[in-house]
C-alpha cells in the first residue's frame, strides 16, 4: 500500500504539535512544596503555609513574609508585586516563584483569609465562585 | 421537621426516575402499554422537584435559620433577590435546581413524542436519579444550629445582579447537555445512527448555547466585580465549564457536516457523550474538593467525591462500551476527498476545538492526577496562553475559509470572489490599527485574521439575509467569534496599566486623566468609596472604587469609565485611612477646646465671602487665647470650589502654631479645625490610597462578539427547531397511515414491536 505524502505531512504537523503541547506542559509545571522540603526545589514551584509571624517589608520596599508548615519548619518569602489587601489578618498563603539565596521569591501570591463561610455549620461555601 | 419533609420529597424523586427509568426501559423492549406508567413517572417527577424547590425558597425566604443551607448561605438583611440566588449559592442547592431544570427538560422532551422517546427519556431518567442522590446526600434541607436567629449572610461577591443570573444559566447549559448525550446513546442503543441528529440538534444549539451565556456572564462578571482587570483567569472552576464548551461547539460542527453529507457519523456519536462527560468532570473537578491545594477559591470539602467519581466512571466506562460494541455498524465514510473543501474545513474546525479543549482538560487535571503519582502539581496559566495562541490563530484561519468553500469540490473563481474584497478589508483594518499603536507583529496577525473571517462571514450573512434569515446563524455566529478575538487582543495585549499612589487631596495624573483623591466615603451599606474626581480636559467625573470589608476579606470593586473605543478601569488597591494629629479637634458654635496650651473657641461662621464669582469660601471666627494669655481672634477659611476644596490656614499673631479649618458641617454647625506647626504636637497623618489604572482598548468589541455569537446560536437555533418540529409532523403523518393501512388489514402486526414474546 502507498502512503500518500499527505499523510506524512499530516503526521509530522500532529507530531510537532503534541511535542510542542508537552514543552509548554513541562515548562508551565509548578510543584507544590511546603516549608521542609522548598530549599531543595528547583526552577518555579508553589508554596503553601501558615503564615508565620508579622509581615512586613524590607528595605527595597518588598512585602516579607514567612510560611511554615504544620511541622514546625519556616521559609522567608520575599514579593515584590502589588501591595497586597488583607496580608495582616491572613492566616495562610500560596506563594508561586523560585527558592534562591535562603528566601522564597514569589512572583504571585494568594492570601487564604480567615472567614465566616470556612466556620459554617455543615459545610464551607462551594467552588461556586 | 424540614429534614424530614424534605428527604422524603426527594427520596419520592429518586423512586419516580429510576421507575420511570425501568418503565421506559419496558416499552423501548416491545412493552408498549408501559408507556403510560413511564410518562407519568416523568410527571410526578418533575412535580416532586417544583415541591421540594418551593420548600427549599419557602425556607430561605422566611429565614428558617434550623436549616444549615439557610444558615449558610442567607440572612435577614438580604433584598429578595439576593435571597433567591441563595438557592442556587451553594453545592446543595444548585444540585437542586440542576435536577430540577433537568426534570423541566424530561418533561418537555415526553411532550416531544418522538420515536426515541423510551431511549433518551430511560437515559436522562438515569442521570436525574444520579443527580437526586448526590441531593439527598448533600441535602439542601439538613438542618443546622438550633437556635440561630440570623443567618452567616450571602458572600458580598455574590451579591451581585450578574451572580444572581450567572448559576442558573450555566445549569440551564449543564442540564440540558445531557439531551444531545441521551439521544447519541439512543442512537446506539436503536442501531439508527443518523435519525437522532435532527432531534438532538436544536437541543445541542440551546445547550452549548445556554452553557456559553453562563461562561460569558461569569466573565463579565469578573471584569465588573473582582478588580484584578480580567474576565478570564484560567481558573479550574472557569476551564471546567470551558471544556463541555468546546467539546460542544465541536460537535456543532460535527452536525453540520453530518446532514449536509452524511459523514462524521462516528464523530458525532462521539462527541455528544464526550461533551456531557466533561460536564460531569466539570462537576467532579469543582465540588469534590480535589483541587483544594490548586486554588484559593474556596471549594466544599465535599463527601460526594467518591459518588462523582463513580458516575463519571460509570457513564464513561457504559456510553464507551455501547459505542465501541456498535462501531464497526456505524457507518463509516470518507471524510474528505479534497482539502479545499468544506469538508476539510469542518473537520479540522472539529479537531481545533478538540485540541483545544484537551489543553484546557490535561492543564486543570494536573493538580488531581499529579497526586497519584508523587508530589501534586499544577499548571501555570502561562499554559494554556502559550498552548492555545497557536490554535486560535488555526481557528480564526478556518472561520475565514467557509463562504469561500463548497462541499466536495473546490471552485477556484467562487473562492477568489469571497476572499477578494474581505482581504483588502483585513489588510487596510490592520494597518489602521498599526496605525493607532498596535505594534506587536503576532498581535497584528490575529487581528488581520480576525478581520479577515469577519469579513467573508459579514458578505455571506448580507447576502443570505434576502433569501433566508433563517441560514445566517453560523455565519453570525463566525462574525460574533472574529469581533471577540479582536476585542481580546486589544484588552489584553494593549492594555497599560499604571499605580497611582495618592495621599488625600492630591492629585496624580495616568493617561492623561488628572486623579484627586478625596477620601474614604462610607455608604448606606457600610461599604467604603474611595473617592477620586477625575479631569481630563474638559471631561469631569467622579470615580468611585470600593472597597468592602467583608469577613473574609477585602472586597475590592473596580470603577469603570466606559467609553466607546475603551473603558479606563480604574482598580482599588490598598487604602490606610490615616490619623488625625493631636492637633486636630471639632467645635460647635460657642465650645472651646485645649490643646497645646492654647485655647481655641468657635465665634460665628463668616459667610462674608459668599455671592462673587470662583469658589465659595467660609470661615470660621475663632478666639484663640495663646500660651502667654494673649487673646486673638483670627478666622481660617475655606474655599469649597468644583472638583476640590482648599485650606487658608491662618498663623496665631506671635506663635509659630498655625489654624485650618478643614471641614465644615452645615447641618450640625459643626467645624473641623487643626492645629499645626507646634513641635512635640503629632502631625496628622493624611489618608492614603493605592490604585490601579489601566486601559482596556477594544474591550467593547469582545462584548459585542459575545452578543453577536448569542444571536447567531439562537438564529441557528430557530432553524433547526423548525426543521425538528416538520418532522413531527412527517412523523404523525406516517403514524397515521400505519394506523390506516393496520385497520385494512386486521391481520397486520403493530410494526414497532420487533421482538416477538
Amino acid at each position: 500500500m502507498k502512503i500518500k505524502p499527505t499523510y506524512l505531512i499530516g503526521v509530522a504537523i500532529i507530531l510537532a504539535a503534541l511535542i510542542f503541547g508537552f514543552t509548554a506542559f513541562q515548562g508551565a509545571l509548578t510543584p507544590y512544596v511546603t516549608a521542609a522540603n522548598v530549599a531543595a526545589s528547583k526552577g518555579r514551584v508553589q508554596l503553601s503555609g501558615l503564615m508565620d509571624g508579622t509581615p512586613g517589608r524590607d528595605a527595597a520596599g518588598n512585602i516579607v513574609f514567612s510560611l511554615k508548615d504544620d511541622k514546625g519548619s519556616s521559609v522567608k518569602v520575599v514579593y515584590n508585586g502589588p501591595a497586597l489587601a488583607n496580608l495582616d489578618t491572613a492566616t495562610g498563603a500560596v506563594a508561586i516563584g523560585q527558592y534562591k539565596e535562603g528566601a522564597f521569591h514569589a512572583d504571585q501570591v494568594m492570601l487564604k483569609c480567615p472567614s465566616k463561610y470556612e466556620e459554617q455549620y455543615v459545610q464551607p461555601a462551594s467552588g461556586q465562585k | 421537621m424540614p429534614m424530614i419533609l424534605g428527604t422524603i420529597v426527594l427520596a419520592l424523586a429518586v423512586l419516580a426516575a429510576v421507575a420511570g427509568a425501568f418503565y421506559y426501559l419496558l416499552v423501548s423492549r416491545g412493552q408498549e402499554d408501559m408507556l403510560p406508567y413511564a410518562r407519568w413517572a416523568v410527571y410526578a417527577l418533575l412535580g416532586l422537584l417544583v415541591v421540594a424547590s418551593i420548600y427549599l425558597l419557602y425556607l430561605i425566604l422566611t429565614h428558617q435559620f434550623q436549616v444549615a443551607y439557610v444558615y449558610n448561605y442567607s440572612s435577614t438583611d438580604l433584598p429578595f433577590f439576593y435571597l433567591l440566588s441563595a438557592f442556587w449559592a451553594g453545592q446543595p442547592g444548585s444540585l437542586l435546581l440542576w435536577a430540577f431544570l433537568t426534570a423541566i427538560l424530561a418533561v418537555i422532551l415526553v411532550r416531544q413524542r418522538d420515536k426515541y422517546e423510551p431511549q433518551v427519556l430511560c437515559t436522562l431518567l438515569l442521570v436525574l436519579a444520579f443527580l437526586l442522590v448526590l441531593t439527598l446526600k448533600e441535602s439542601p434541607f439538613a438542618l443546622g444550629p438550633a437556635q440561630a436567629t440570623e443567618g452567616a449572610g450571602l458572600n458580598p461577591l455574590l451579591q451581585n445582579p450578574w451572580m444572581v443570573i450567572h448559576p442558573p444559566v450555566l445549569f440551564v447549559g449543564y442540564a440540558a447537555l445531557a439531551i444531545p448525550f441521551a439521544y447519541a446513546i439512543a442512537a446506539l442503543w436503536r442501531r439508527d445512527y443518523e435519525g437522532w441528529i435532527a432531534w438532538a440538534w436544536p437541543w445541542t444549539l440551546f445547550a452549548w448555547g445556554a452553557l456559553g451565556a453562563g461562561i460569558a456572564l461569569g466573565g463579565y462578571w469578573a471584569y465588573e466585580t473582582l478588580g484584578w482587570g480580567g474576565y478570564w483567569g484560567w481558573d479550574p472552576v472557569e476551564n471546567s465549564s470551558l471544556v463541555p464548551w468546546l467539546t460542544g461547539a465541536a460537535l456543532v460542527h460535527g452536525l453540520v457536516t453530518q446532514r449536509n453529507r452524511g459523514t462524521l457519523v462516528r464523530w458525532n456519536l462521539f462527541l455528544a457523550p464526550l461533551t456531557f462527560l466533561a460536564v460531569l468532570y466539570a462537576t467532579f473537578l469543582t465540588r469534590s474538593g480535589v483541587l483544594g491545594e490548586a486554588s484559593v477559591h474556596a471549594f466544599a470539602e465535599s463527601s460526594l467525591g467518591p459518588f462523582l467519581v463513580g458516575g463519571v466512571l460509570l457513564c464513561a466506562v457504559l456510553s464507551g462500551w455501547l459505542y465501541l460494541r456498535r462501531f464497526r455498524e456505524m457507518p463509516g465514510r470518507d471524510i474528505y476527498q479534497s482539502f479545499l473543501s468544506l469538508d476539510f474545513a469542518f473537520l479540522a474546525m472539529v479537531l481545533i476545538l478538540l485540541a483545544s479543549a484537551s489543553v484546557v482538560l490535561v492543564g486543570t487535571s494536573t493538580p488531581v492526577f499529579s497526586k497519584l503519582f508523587g508530589p501534586g502539581m499544577t499548571v501555570a496559566t502561562s499554559f494554556y496562553n502559550v498552548t492555545n495562541a497557536p490554535l486560535a490563530l488555526l481557528l480564526l484561519l478556518v472561520m475565514i475559509l467557509p463562504p469561500a468553500l463548497l462541499w466536495g469540490r473546490f471552485d477556484r473563481d467562487r473562492t477568489w470572489r469571497a476572499l477578494r474584497w474581505p482581504a483588502l478589508v483585513a489588510v487596510v483594518v490592520t494597518a489602521l490599527a498599526a496605525l493607532i499603536g498596535a505594534r506587536n507583529p503576532l498581535s497584528l496577525v490575529y487581528i488581520f485574521l480576525a478581520a479577515f473571517a469577519v469579513g467573508t462571514n459579514v458578505v455571506m450573512v448580507a447576502r443570505i439575509l434576502r433569501t433566508n434569515v433563517l441560514r445566517i446563524g453560523g455565519y453570525l455566529a463566525h462574525v460574533g467569534v472574529g469581533l471577540m478575538a479582536v476585542g481580546i487582543i486589544g484588552s489584553s495585549v494593549y492594555s497599560p496599566q499604571q499605580e497611582l499612589h495618592l495621599i488625600e487631596g492630591s492629585s496624580g495624573e495616568a493617561f492623561g486623566y488628572q486623579f484627586t483623591f478625596q477620601g474614604l466615603q462610607l455608604t448606606a451599606e457600610d461599604r467604603g468609596n474611595l473617592v477620586f474626581h477625575v479631569v481630563k480636559g474638559q471631561e469631569f467625573f467622579v470615580a468611585e472604587p470600593r472597597l468592602q470589608a467583608a469577613e473574609q476579606g477585602l472586597v475590592k470593586t473596580p470603577y469603570i469609565r466606559k467609553y466607546w473605543l475603551e473603558d479606563l478601569y480604574i482598580a482599588p488597591g490598598e487604602y490606610s485611612p490615616g490619623e488625625e494629629g493631636a492637633g486636630s479637634f471639632e467645635l460647635g458654635k460657642g465650645e472651646t477646646y485645649e490643646v497645646a496650651g492654647y485655647t481655641v473657641r468657635f465665634v460665628r461662621f463668616d459667610m462674608a465671602q459668599h455671592g462673587g464669582t470662583g469658589p465659595v469660601s467660609v470661615g470660621a471666627v475663632l478666639e484663640v487665647t495663646t500660651t502667654q494669655g494673649a487673646m486673638v481672634v483670627i478666622t481660617p477659611t475655606l474655599a469649597l470650589g468644583t472638583g476640590r476644596q482648599q485650606e487658608f490656614p491662618v498663623t496665631i499673631p506671635n506663635t509659630p502654631a498655625s489654624i485650618a479649618l478643614q471641614a465644615i458641617d452645615a447641618t450640625n454647625g459643626l467645624v473641623a479645625l487643626a492645629l499645626s506647626g507646634l513641635e512635640g504636637l503629632p502631625a496628622p497623618t493624611p489618608a492614603e490610597a493605592t490604585i490601579e489604572v489601566s486601559r482596556k482598548p477594544a474591550i467593547n468589541l469582545l462584548w459585542l462578539g459575545i452578543v453577536v455569537l448569542a444571536a447567531g446560536t439562537i438564529i441557528a437555533l430557530l432553524r433547526r427547531r423548525r426543521e425538528a418540529q416538520r418532522l413531527v409532523e412527517a412523523e404523525a403523518e406516517a403514524a397515521e397511515e400505519r394506523q390506516a393501512a393496520a385497520r385494512r388489514t386486521p391481520a397486520g402486526r403493530p410494526r414497532r414491536a420487533k421482538r416477538p414474546q
